[in-house]
């Protein structure tokens, strides 16, 4: 049980009851005693008195003590005043005819006082008794008049809270409780309608803010508001950002009536809306002279409008408006300037992150940007990574995709791809666009390229996540690759998934000395050297993807036409001899290729001219000049189609089916230039390093 | 507030509705002395001024000095001479007025037996508006009795005293 202050107050109830018995004994033996004593002397005067007028005389005064002494309230009757004199001492004077006599009476004392605690006692215990009943009953009544209707208001107003009652019951009638309880549903519908506003400002944000902007469920909203405001309508005008329009919405209360879109430029406002955008002030009025025609066409009386007010800035207005002129109430007023408020709010959130999304775009699109003209720019310097890196970066991308890396990850992937070769910037022409194989020391400096990559990107922060795969997309499975020779899980995923990416394209795409190789074959390479040179697991995941997707063509970035002149004057500075126009000793290989591929059964022959040193020295650089010029255009005069590479300062290479064709030509031009020619058949050519050999064979012979 | 009130105006009604007068008695040693204060009773003089009158008598003197020992009685109506005796015994008591001579057509003068006055105890002449009420009963007693009819309806013989008024 607990003890609350009911039971305090029967505790005090108790303790007062015993307090009034007590001071009702008190009390009352006082008030007895001095009764009692009262009417003992009245009762003895009268007593005294009869006694008196029955004796009738002086002379029977003997007979009169008799009688008097026989009362039980008398205790002694004296003829002579008795020494000690009390409130128990009567004194009274009788006459007689004979004379008159005077008589002490002592009244019984300890008779009067004993009759007095016994009457105190019984009186203070009824007192006690009765006042604890009507007490008592009193606690009972409050407990049950008062106190059990407010534990039941307890009690529901309980199920409240856990939303098993909506509202405390009403009875019919009008005590305090049903007051109460009139006023605590007051308060539970004050409270409710409060929430229901708040929630309908919060909803508003919500909407608003998440992008629905003013859709159907912000009509449906703005309805409930209606409903709230008991307003007929309302007019919500909306600047449009980076624009000199406005949009206005008219919805009306009415769900069977279609809310009205207007887009409207803000000058040719009518009636007050231009006043709320220019002055930012509230306006509510009841003239209707001032309203717009599609306003008053509307039937409108009455309107409370508001700016759309965020830090002195307006964006829009708010108008309320009803069909009658009756105003609404401040508290109305006040939840429609917190409606404004929100949707203003709302309205420039929206508005920022429109322009933040923007600027982010732009950032997004610089950045690829940025990336794609770092991936030019090595696309430039080597015309084989044309294509390259995007579709290295296609590869791992979609790699990394099934093998269900984050978005994140697959971007970072993505940029790694783009940007895996920008190193080789750093590698020099003769390397780069050698169109043989490289020598050793060559492919020493090639290595470079992965860490030039790394030191280039590293200090761009939003390359950062890139730079594993850039920096380690040579790394092999095996501890075999380069630079750092790292092995397995050590190189990371990122690496791991570039490099299958990279090696694919490689295998496939055609370079210079050699045509790529069909997609079946390079993944055939690929699942050889799974677990050697690959991750396996990345290979698993690459097979399909590799065989089965095409990567979007490259953009054109920069003017292929202007690339490839571009392209074409790198590669004739490099390839071509400057004076004659033919091969030179650079694209020894590159000719011998064409000339395997153009011709059916290609012939080679050495060309030199003799004593050409000597005529520099007599006739200057510039005959010797002419000579080799003259030369060159009579070979490919006579030798139509013929390759020719001009291999050493006099000594020309030509590649051509037919030696007779070519001796003759040789001999024809000895005789027209008047200087002698060699000629000579290289009979074993059968690859490069064997044209080679022989070619230097001959030099150190001539 | 109001509430108390009402309480304490309802409790005032309660108190003064049960006070009561207080009885004056007076006692006689003739019946035919008391007429003038019963004529006065019987005309309601007494009730008009909220006084309780109770009139006793008794046979003789001697009777009436006995009962003078209740200590209820604070008016004597009786002869000079037991007057003079009673205020000789006790002190209590004081002649106020004479109120009445015998009728005695053969004995032209009177004597202390023939002579009657009114006494009042001490008690009731500290109650100065009882008493002087009381006197001017008496008074107006003694003009009713002047009236024939009025002797002929409190007694039926013929009154032997000739009545005056106190204090004149």
């Amino acid at each position: 049980m607990r003890i609350d202050k009911y039971w305090l107050l029967s505790a005090i109830t108790l303790v007062v009851s015993v307090l009034i018995g007590v001071g009702t004994y008190l009390i009352s033996y006082q008030f007895f005693k001095d009764e009692l004593l009262r009417n003992s002397v009245k009762n003895a005067e009268n007593y005294i008195e009869v006694t008196a007028v029955s004796v009738g005389s002086k002379k029977k005064s003997r007979q009169l003590i008799e009688i008097l002494e026989r009362a039980p309230y008398i205790e002694k009757v004296y003829m002579t005043a008795p020494k000690e004199r009390s409130k128990f001492l009567i004194e009274k004077e009788l006459l007689f005819p004979d004379g008159k006599e005077k008589v002490f009476v002592l009244l019984n004392k300890n008779l009067i006082v004993e009759r007095s605690s016994e009457s105190a006692q019984k009186v203070s215990l009824i007192i006690f008794v009765v006042t604890l009943i009507l007490t008592g009953f009193i606690l009972i009544a409050v407990r049950n008049f008062y106190l059990k209707p407010l534990w039941k208001i307890r009690r529901e107003i309980g199920k409240i809270s856990k939303g098993e009652l909506s509202k405390l019951p009403e009875g019919r009638t009008d005590d305090e409780f049903n007051r109460i309880r009139s006023s605590i549903n007051q308060m539970i519908d004050t409270i409710r309608r409060k929430t229901e506003r708040e929630d309908v400002i919060s909803q508003f944000i919500y909407l608003l803010t998440i992008g629905k902007g003013f859709n159907g469920e912000f009509v449906s909203l703005m309805r409930k508001v209606l409903n709230i405001t008991d307003c007929d309508g309302v007019i919500i005008g909306v600047k449009e950002p980076k624009s000199k329009n406005i949009q206005i919405r008219l919805i009306p209360k009415n769900e069977n009536e279609e809310p009205l879109i207007l887009n409207k430029a803000i000058e040719k406002l009518q009636g007050i809306e231009p006043y709320l955008l220019e002055l930012q002030r509230e306006v509510e009025t009841t003239k209707v002279s001032i309203l717009s025609t599609l306003e008053k066409n509307l039937g409108i009386k009455y309107i409370f409008g508001i700016p759309l007010t965020v830090m002195s800035e307006t964006v829009g207005f708010i108008i309320f408006f009803k069909k009658e002129t009756e105003p609404v109430k401040e508290e109305v007023k006040h939840f429609i300037r917190n409606i404004a408020r929100s949707i203003a709010i709302s309205v420039e959130i929206k508005n920022l992150i429109n322009s933040l999304e923007e600027k982010l775009k732009r950032e997004k699109e610089l950045t690829e940007k940025i990336v794609k003209s770092l991936v030019r720019g090595i696309e430039i310097r080597d015309s084989y990574t044309k294509g390259h890196s995007e579709r290295v970066a296609f590869f791992s991308k979609r790699i990394a995709e099934a093998m269900g890396l984050k978005e994140n990850e697959v971007k970072a992937i993505y940029i790694a791809g783009l940007l895996h070769d920008i190193g080789k910037i750093g590698i020099p022409d003769s390397i780069l666009l050698k169109p043989g194989k490289l020598s050793d020391d060559e492919y020493e400096i090639i290595k470079f390229h992965p860490l030039l990559s790394y030191e280039l990107l590293k200090h761009i922060d939003i390359l950062k996540d890139s730079l594993p795969g850039i920096k380690y997309h040579h790394e092999r499975w095996d501890g075999s690759g380069y630079p750092e020779g790292l092995k397995g899980q050590e190189i990371p995923l990122q690496a791991r998934i570039l490099a299958v990416a990279d090696s694919f394209d490689a295998m496939t795409s055609d370079r210079i000395y050699r045509a790529g190789i069909p997609k079946t074959q390079a993944i055939a390479e690929l699942r050889k050297l799974a677990g050697k040179h690959y991750d396996p697991e990345v290979v698993e995941n690459a097979l399909y993807i590799l065989l089965n997707e095409e990567p979007p063509p490259p953009e054109d970035f920069i003017s292929s036409e202007f690339l490839n002149v571009v392209e074409e004057r790198r590669l004739d500075y490099y390839l071509r001899d400057s004076l004659t126009g033919v091969f030179n000793r650079n694209a020894l290989e590159l000719a011998y290729k064409i000339a395997r591929e153009r011709f059916k059964e290609p012939m080679a022959f050495t060309v030199d001219i003799k004593e050409l040193r000597n005529i520099n020295v007599k006739e200057g650089w510039e005959k010797g000049d002419q000579i080799l010029k003259k030369m060159v255009e009579l070979l490919q005069t006579k030798l139509k189609d013929a390759i020719i590479v001009r291999y050493s300062g006099d000594n020309f290479l030509i590649f051509f089916p037919q030696r007779e064709a070519v001796e003759t030509a040789v001999r024809e031009i000895e005789k027209e230039l008047g200087i002698k020619l060699t000629f000579h058949q290289i009979e074993n050519f059968k690859d490069i390093e064997a044209l080679k050999v022989e070619l230097t064979t001959l030099e150190f012979e001539s | 507030m109001k509430q108390l009130t009402w309480l304490i105006f309802i409790l005032y009604l309660f108190i003064t509705g049960c006070s009561t007068e207080r009885p004056i008695y007076v006692i006689s040693s003739s019946p035919h002395l008391q007429l003038p204060f019963k004529a006065s009773k019987f005309f309601g003089f007494f009730d008009k001024n909220g006084i309780n009158l109770q009139l006793d008598s008794v046979e003789n003197s001697d009777s009436l000095l006995r009962f003078l020992n209740f200590s209820k009685y604070s008016v004597v109506l009786t002869d000079l001479k037991t007057a003079r005796k009673l205020e000789k015994l006790s002190s209590k008591w004081q002649q106020i007025c004479t109120i009445a001579l015998k009728r005695n057509k053969e004995k032209p003068i009177i004597g202390e037996k023939e002579k009657f006055v009114l006494l009042m105890r001490d008690s009731l002449l500290k109650r100065h508006k009882d008493a002087v009420k009381l006197v001017e009963g008496w008074n107006y007693g003694v003009d009713l009795l002047k009236d024939p009819a009025v002797v002929k309806l409190l007694s039926a013989k013929e009154v032997p005293y000739r009545f005056f008024h106190c204090g004149k």
